[in-house]
Order: C-alpha cells, then sequence, then structure tokens
C-alpha cells in the first residue's frame, strides 16, 4: 500500500495514504473548473500584434556577409580606378611627347584615343 | 467542488514527433504565423496549467500563471533551442515564474482550494484531519518547490515517473529519488498519523 522505498529502475507504487492526505490538504487539479477556450483566446489576445520587419532588420542579417564582400569590391574598384589613372597619365604624356615632337595631331589622338578604349577610331567618325 | 480530469499530455505522443511538431510550428510563430502559437497554446496549456496549479494552489492564480508564461515564451522565442523540446522549457518557465508569484503573495492569498469532503482519508476523524491538514501543509513548505511539485503530481495526480520527467526535463530516476525524499520528509513529519504503516 505505501512503497516510500524507491528503485531507480521501477516505477514506485503510489503511496496511497500520503496521496489522500495531500488530496485533502490541498485538493486535486480542477481541471474542470478551467474554461480552456476562454483562456486560450485570453492569451491569443495579449499577444503583440506582429509588427512587419524593418529594413535594418534584413540589413543587421546580412552584415556579417556583406562587409567584407564590401571590403572586397571596395579594393578591387579602386584597384581598377588605379590602373585606369596610370594609363591616362600615361596616354596624356605620350600624346604631349608626340605633338611636342612634331608628330601629326590627329595621329596622335588617335593613339590617345585607343589608349583609353583599346578599340576606338576616331577617325573612323570623321567624314571622309 | 474541484475535479480531476485526466490532462491531454503532450508526453503521450511520440517523443520525436512531438518534437518536430513543435520546432515546425515555432519556426511559424518566428515567421510571423499567430495560429501556430494558438496551436501551442492548445498543445501546452492542460499540462502548463496542472504544474501552475501545483506550484501556486489556487486555480485562478494558476490560470494567470499559464497565460504569463505564454506571453513570455512567445516574448523569448528568439531564445528557445528549437532543437530541443518546447514543453520543458515552457514547463520551466511555469515553474521559475510560479515560484516567485508564491514567494511573492500571502500565505492567505496562496491557500489552495480544498475539496474538504470527498477525498478524506477514511481513518481519521474531522479534527484529526485538520490538524493533518495543518501539519502537511507546513511541511510541504520544507520541500524544496521541485519536490513538491514532484510529490504532488506523482501521489495527488497520479503522474508516472516518465511523465513528469518529460514535463520537468528530468530523468525518470531523478524524479524517483525527489519523490523518495519528499515521501520520507512528509512522512517524518506525519508519524503520528502513520503509525502502524509499514
Amino acid at each position: 500500500m505505501t512503497d516510500i522505498s524507491d528503485s531507480n529502475d521501477s516505477e514506485p507504487a503510489r503511496d496511497v495514504r500520503l496521496g489522500a492526505m495531500m488530496r485533502d490538504a490541498i485538493g486535486g487539479t480542477p481541471h474542470a473548473d478551467v474554461d480552456w477556450a476562454a483562456l486560450a483566446k485570453r492569451i491569443g489576445d495579449r499577444l503583440p500584434p506582429q509588427v512587419a520587419a524593418q529594413w535594418w532588420t534584413y540589413a543587421a542579417r546580412w552584415e556579417r556577409r556583406m562587409i567584407p564582400l564590401a571590403l572586397a569590391a571596395g579594393i578591387a574598384g579602386a584597384a581598377v580606378l588605379w590602373g585606369t589613372a596610370g594609363t591616362a597619365n600615361a596616354s596624356t604624356e605620350d600624346l604631349l611627347v608626340q605633338v611636342a615632337s612634331g608628330a601629326p595631331v590627329a595621329d596622335a589622338a588617335q593613339q590617345f584615343s585607343r589608349a583609353f578604349t583599346d578599340t576606338s577610331d576616331f577617325s573612323a567618325d570623321q567624314p571622309e | 467542488m474541484t475535479e480531476t480530469t485526466p490532462p491531454d499530455y503532450s508526453a503521450a505522443d511520440d517523443r520525436s514527433t512531438a518534437r518536430e511538431r513543435d520546432a515546425q510550428l515555432v519556426a511559424r510563430v518566428r515567421a510571423g504565423d499567430h495560429s501556430a502559437f494558438d496551436a501551442i497554446v492548445n498543445q501546452y496549456m492542460r499540462q502548463a496549467f496542472q504544474l501552475a496549479y501545483r506550484v501556486v494552489g489556487h486555480r485562478e492564480d494558476a490560470e494567470d500563471l499559464v497565460q504569463e508564461s505564454f506571453l513570455a515564451a512567445y516574448s523569448y522565442l528568439d531564445s528557445y533551442d528549437a532543437t530541443r523540446p518546447f514543453g520543458p522549457w515552457l514547463m520551466r518557465i511555469v515553474m521559475n515564474r510560479g515560484a516567485n508569484l508564491r514567494r511573492s503573495r500571502s500565505r492567505r492569498e496562496t491557500e489552495p482550494e480544498v475539496d474538504a469532503v470527498s477525498s478524506a482519508p477514511s481513518a481519521l476523524d474531522e479534527s484529526e484531519r485538520a490538524e493533518a491538514r495543518v501539519m502537511l501543509n507546513r511541511a510541504l513548505e520544507t520541500l524544496s518547490e521541485r519536490q513538491r511539485t514532484i510529490v504532488t503530481l506523482f501521489d495527488v495526480d497520479g503522474m508516472t515517473s516518465t511523465e513528469i520527467g518529460d514535463m520537468l526535463e528530468l530523468s525518470p530516476g531523478t524524479v524517483r529519488w525527489h519523490l523518495h525524499e519528499a515521501r520520507r520528509t512528509l512522512r517524518g513529519a506525519l508519524s503520528r498519523f502513520f503509525k502502524g504503516d509499514a
């Protein structure tokens, strides 16, 4: 009837006497007295309204990936600009040297344009 | 009048299925689906109420505790690890908040609702029963929150050690150890009513 010994590998018997005394002292759980639908509704009604995600939450989510990507893109862009600036400077110097040394201006200008575009041929646009 | 109805324990489900179901529901809630949280509420509110009632000892307080615990769970859902079962996580919230509530309220307010007649031990007369109730309530107060909850869930509500273990995320062996200790304390405090018992 009353089993206060315990074993870790088997379910102990109910302590009927103690259980009855506890039921007398503290009562059973009053499941039948609860309006479950009303309780669920109260909980649902008190949930905070769903707020649409703000743009910064997306930004924050991508932050870890975007920072190195942005750094890499910045470095690549700087390298391209650096290279282009070097070409432009060199071509301008070449143009000045050619013109100063008596080369025809049209030829010097054509070479200058090729230095930038590698394909442009200004003379092709000129009327014959 | 109080009445004990067998609650709808999620522990009766296959555990892995329940875990998958809960993980899917939580994912939907996190994606903004309120109806998924309603499903979680319907799944766990009876179990939460049972625990809440055992902690605070009063029906209306237990209902409030269940409500507050679900709202807290919703607020802190981001901190929930979806690889672990949802039920014990929720029950920990109920247990912790219930313990705080119990401590913060006066003895009078937490006086349990007692079905004074129907379940009385027949061996005791009314004056002895009244005395036993007082002594038992005092003895229950000396138990830890966990032991008090376990012994009442086991010996009053008829749950198994496995069901209690699932609810409180304890092994059945640990539940049985706490049960043994709680019974020993209670029987020691009520020794004069147990004379002649083995």
